[in-house]
């Protein structure tokens, strides 16, 4: 323990954006709720490629390696710590995501532990968003929607896990949102997924021009894999430019957005709950978010949310999650064990930290 | 906690090295960095063509290396990146050409069932 509390570095780089993240807790702070963490520094560069282009793993996992050493550096200037020897512990994204990504970061967080001798926590990536988000918005026990380039769940905790109530049968709700905009080359500069909230904000050129498409819902689960072809096919034949794009992006953010809205109202009728937490990368969009203010209101509830610093990812959520985790005496014990997966599911966490 | 990084001060004589073996190889290859000159610039680990073919500005090249021993060993640990990555090519290419049968059981035999896995 650091200077009155504990002090952790968080690394995150599971897809492409490469965080580093510092917080601190104040000693004898909680941790099943609202720690009081105090955020030293939240650092993140994102690789960005041309329009009508994704990011490639082997690209990517360059990018974070010739990023991470400067990021770090700039972290621990930005929090006002001389070096990584006042830093209690070290976490990194354990997954999921992708691969040689996720590579990248563990080797630098492997590197750093046996040049400063500092215990390693590998973290769930998913875990990290929903204890960033409770930490932030101060949602004691919500229902919690994940939604980003990679995932998209609706998740509520029961007994030491965060339960998988629903989720997508195939791609994820941010892979539909970024494909969909490399095929009207929509640019990758921030995000493709906020360009597409830009142009839905324009609204239909006209009322007619409300795009139907095929909304589907099964249970607590979705499927998007249709409903993209279905789009990608009428964009690249649209008749004599009868779309324009913002109707495009407004039609496909309704369907999509309403799918998600429905799973949420369900899982929330189903564990009883007044409280909807939104993470994940597609969580800063604010149609989203009004959309399930409507839902949540008319259940006499509240909605919580954060903004790009926290809903995208970063390493603070990293530093947090995997602080929280050390905190009750979890780390890596074997560098051996200092390994990533692009497959780590969020309910297979044993999350000590909280009460039933 | 210690305050001692253990790799700062223990550089000077450190040559990287990697030791490659497989099961459809008798023989065991240890590559090593070279002769140099070294830099960090490495020659396998640039971008994609296909990024650069599509208009990508290459903003990730990688920082010069320090003049310090962890800088020379960032240097060397490139060239040896590069001489792994050629290895491994150069391999891969002669197995197409030979259209060497590859014992698949024996490749399989190595891996845990799935279900065990899990």
């Amino acid at each position: 323990m650091t200077r009155g509390g504990y002090i952790a570095l968080g690394l995150e780089g599971s897809a492409n954006k490469l965080g580093v993240g510092i917080i601190r807790h104040p000693e004898g702070s909680p941790v099943a709720h609202h720690t009081g963490a105090e955020i030293l520094a939240n650092i993140r560069d994102t690789y960005i490629t041309p329009p009508g282009e994704g990011f490639l793993p082997r690209d990517t996992a360059r990018h974070h390696r010739n990023w991470i050493v400067r990021l770090i550096r700039r972290s621990l200037e930005q929090a006002g710590l001389a070096s990584i020897d006042d830093i209690d512990v070290i976490c990194f994204t354990k997954g999921p995501g992708m691969g040689a990504p996720l590579q990248s970061v563990v080797v630098i967080a492997r590197t750093l532990s046996l040049m400063y001798n500092k215990p390693l926590v590998g973290v769930n990536h998913c875990i990290g968003h929903i204890e960033m988000g409770r930490e932030i918005t101060g949602a004691i026990n919500p229902v919690v929607l994940y939604v980003s380039g990679g995932n998209t769940q609706v998740i509520a905790y029961s007994k030491q896990k965060y339960r998988i109530f629903g989720e997508t049968l195939d791609i994820a709700i941010g892979n539909c949102l970024d494909r969909f905009a490399r095929i009207l080359k929509i640019p990758n500069n921030p995000s493709p997924g906020y360009n597409i909230e830009l142009l839905a904000r324009k609204g239909l050129t006209k009322p007619e021009n409300f795009i139907q498409l095929p909304y589907t819902v099964k249970g607590m689960d979705i499927s998007l894999s249709g409903i993209l072809e279905h789009i990608e096919n009428l964009a690249k034949n649209n008749d004599g430019g009868k779309y324009a794009p913002q109707d495009f992006c407004f039609s496909l953010q309704e369907c999509l957005f309403a799918m998600l809205v429905e799973i949420t109202e369900r899982a929330v009728a189903h564990v009883n709950s007044n409280q909807v937490l939104i993470v994940g990368g597609v969580g800063c969009n604010l149609r989203l978010q009004e959309m399930m203010k409507i839902m949540v209101s008319d259940r006499d509830g509240s909605i919580h949310a954060t903004d790009e610093r926290f809903c995208i990812d970063n390493g603070i959520m990293i530093a947090h999650a995997g602080l929280l985790s050390y905190r009750m005496g979890d780390h890596v014990k074997d560098l051996r064990e200092a390994v990533c997966s692009q497959r780590f599911r969020t309910d297979s966490v044993w999350i000590d930290w909280r009460d039933d | 906690m210690s305050s001692a990084p253990s790799l700062k001060d223990t550089t000077t004589t450190l040559i990287p090295s990697a030791v490659y073996h497989s099961n459809t190889s008798q023989t065991t290859i240890k590559l090593e960095p070279g002769p140099g000159p070294h830099s960090t610039i490495g020659k396998t680990s640039g971008p994609s063509d296909y990024v650069m073919n599509a208009g990508m500005v290459d903003k990730d090249v990688p920082s010069a290396p320090s003049s310090t021993n962890l800088g020379a060993l960032r240097s060397q640990l490139t060239s040896l990146q590069d001489v792994i990555n050629l290895y491994l090519t150069d391999r891969m290419k002669k197995n197409v050409a030979e259209e060497k049968d590859v014992d698949m059981d024996n490749l399989i035999g190595e891996q845990e069932d799935e279900e065990d896995a899990e």
